[in-house]
């Protein structure tokens, strides 16, 4: 099934907002982002897991918010399933329990794990099999989680049942399927794969020859002859 | 943890998302779980340390020094470390080089992927909903509404950034800049010709 967030290739008129050059447009914004990567930063869920966490919010509410509203809606829900706060704690913004001084992420500490990032690349002794560069594939015929119904995934539905050409191969990285709701990392080989928009959009494509490159596991995709 | 659960959430929160952030921040420092001081270093990153100003930079210097764009097209991650750039939501860059043939423009339909230590937080236009249905269907009405003229006979590749690799369109170098040192290009590099929808333009 398809889900809200899911919207490449929908039909839609709708200009695009107009620019602003800002970092934050508003304040409170500053204070969603830095909640989220703080308390990110102490490894009770995963990247995977919080883009899982944002498709999931309410369809309506997916539509309705905006950016920065679903990255909060979205946080409280992980906090609420990690156990970091109790629900309860939501109805006056009350701690159930004595104030506690800080034990969280320090400046310095943050700081550096800007730096240094999360790379989803793995180290694999095992050799798979591992599709050629210029092979032709077709990727999985629906979009969906192979572990978990209804679960995350990174094939977009426009994409799925289709041919691709493998262009690169990026080594092993985490599988988000996997790993968003904490059945571990399995890596698998990522490939760059290219379509051609006349395969994704059929007839009346506005040009028959560009191409869409998206990057997709190996388990997303099956050789053709 | 072993296992998971399809998870549906409604929304524990009041409707003033204003309010709400507000609170949320005093309860969790309550709970010791933040302080404002890392709050604001992470805010004082992302307004004044890291922004498009990097991705200028790298695209300026891969102009005038070929050695530099060997390598940043080998391997991205290596050459941008060479000028202090990396780290969270750019751990694996890859730069894709505009040409005669080819257009390169880079969106994330799911969500909002994009490649933060060099280019910062993305734009609003970038994570709305208009951009992430059409960037892939309509690049070229897209293109056009950003102002950018293709050249005849030229391809366009959209990048849908679905994994963790993070794309950095090198735009070509405009005919009227060649001969201009490093710094003085820099400004040159906007933002959007670092994305796909705009070119390379004299500044103001």
């Amino acid at each position: 099934m398809k889900k809200i967030h899911d919207m490449g290739g929908q039909n839609c008129t709708d200009p695009l907002p107009s620019e602003n050059d800002k970092a934050f447009e508003k304040e409170w914004h500053k204070t969603v982002l830095s909640l989220t990567l703080a308390v990110g930063a102490l490894g009770q869920w995963n990247i995977d897991r919080s883009r899982y966490f944002r498709e999931q919010l309410p369809p309506e509410d997916y539509q309705k918010f905006t950016y920065y509203e679903k990255w909060l809606a979205a946080l409280v829900n992980l906090l609420v399933d990690s156990g970091l706060i109790q629900e309860s704690e939501l109805i006056n913004f009350k701690s159930n329990e004595a104030i506690t001084p800080h034990s969280g992420i320090t400046s310095s500490v943050m700081k550096k794990m800007i730096d240094n990032g999360d790379p989803s690349v793995c180290d694999v002794q095992e050799s798979k099999q591992v599709f050629a560069i210029g092979q032709m594939v077709k990727t999985r015929q629906e979009s969906c989680n192979p572990f978990l119904q209804g679960g995350h995934t990174r094939l977009p539905a426009y994409s799925s049942g289709l041919q691709g050409r493998i262009v690169s191969f990026h080594g092993f990285h985490r599988l988000p399927d996997s790993h968003a709701h904490y059945f571990g990392p399995n890596p698998e080989p990522l490939y760059t794969v290219t379509f051609k928009a006349n395969t994704l959009w059929g007839n009346g494509v506005e040009f028959p020859n560009d191409e869409v490159n998206l990057d997709l596991w190996h388990s997303y995709l099956e050789p053709l002859n | 943890m072993t296992g998971d659960k399809t998870h549906q959430y409604h929304r524990h929160l009041p409707e003033d998302p204003e309010y709400s952030a507000e609170k949320l921040q005093e309860l969790l420092t309550e709970k010791g779980l933040v302080d404002e001081e890392t709050l604001d270093e992470i805010v004082n990153i992302y307004e004044h340390k890291i922004g498009p100003q990097n991705g200028s930079r790298v695209v300026a210097k891969s102009w005038v020094d070929k050695d530099f764009k060997k390598l940043l097209f080998e391997n991205t991650s290596e050459a941008i470390s060479t000028l202090g750039y990396g780290g969270r939501q750019g751990e694996h860059i890859v730069a894709v080089e505009n040409s005669p043939e080819i257009h390169n423009m880079v969106v994330c339909t799911l969500c909002s992927c994009y490649p933060w230590p060099l280019l910062g937080i993305p734009p609003n236009w970038y994570k709305s909903d208009s951009y992430r249905k059409r960037a892939v269907k309509e690049p070229r009405t897209v293109l056009h509404e950003f102002g950018v003229e293709l050249l005849n006979g030229q391809k366009v590749r959209v990048w849908d950034s679905t994994a963790e690799i993070r794309y950095l369109v090198v735009p070509m170098q405009p005919e009227k800049s060649l001969g201009l040192k490093e710094n003085d290009l820099i400004p040159w590099v906007t933002r959007n010709s670092m994305i796909g929808t705009g070119l390379p333009t004299r500044p103001l």
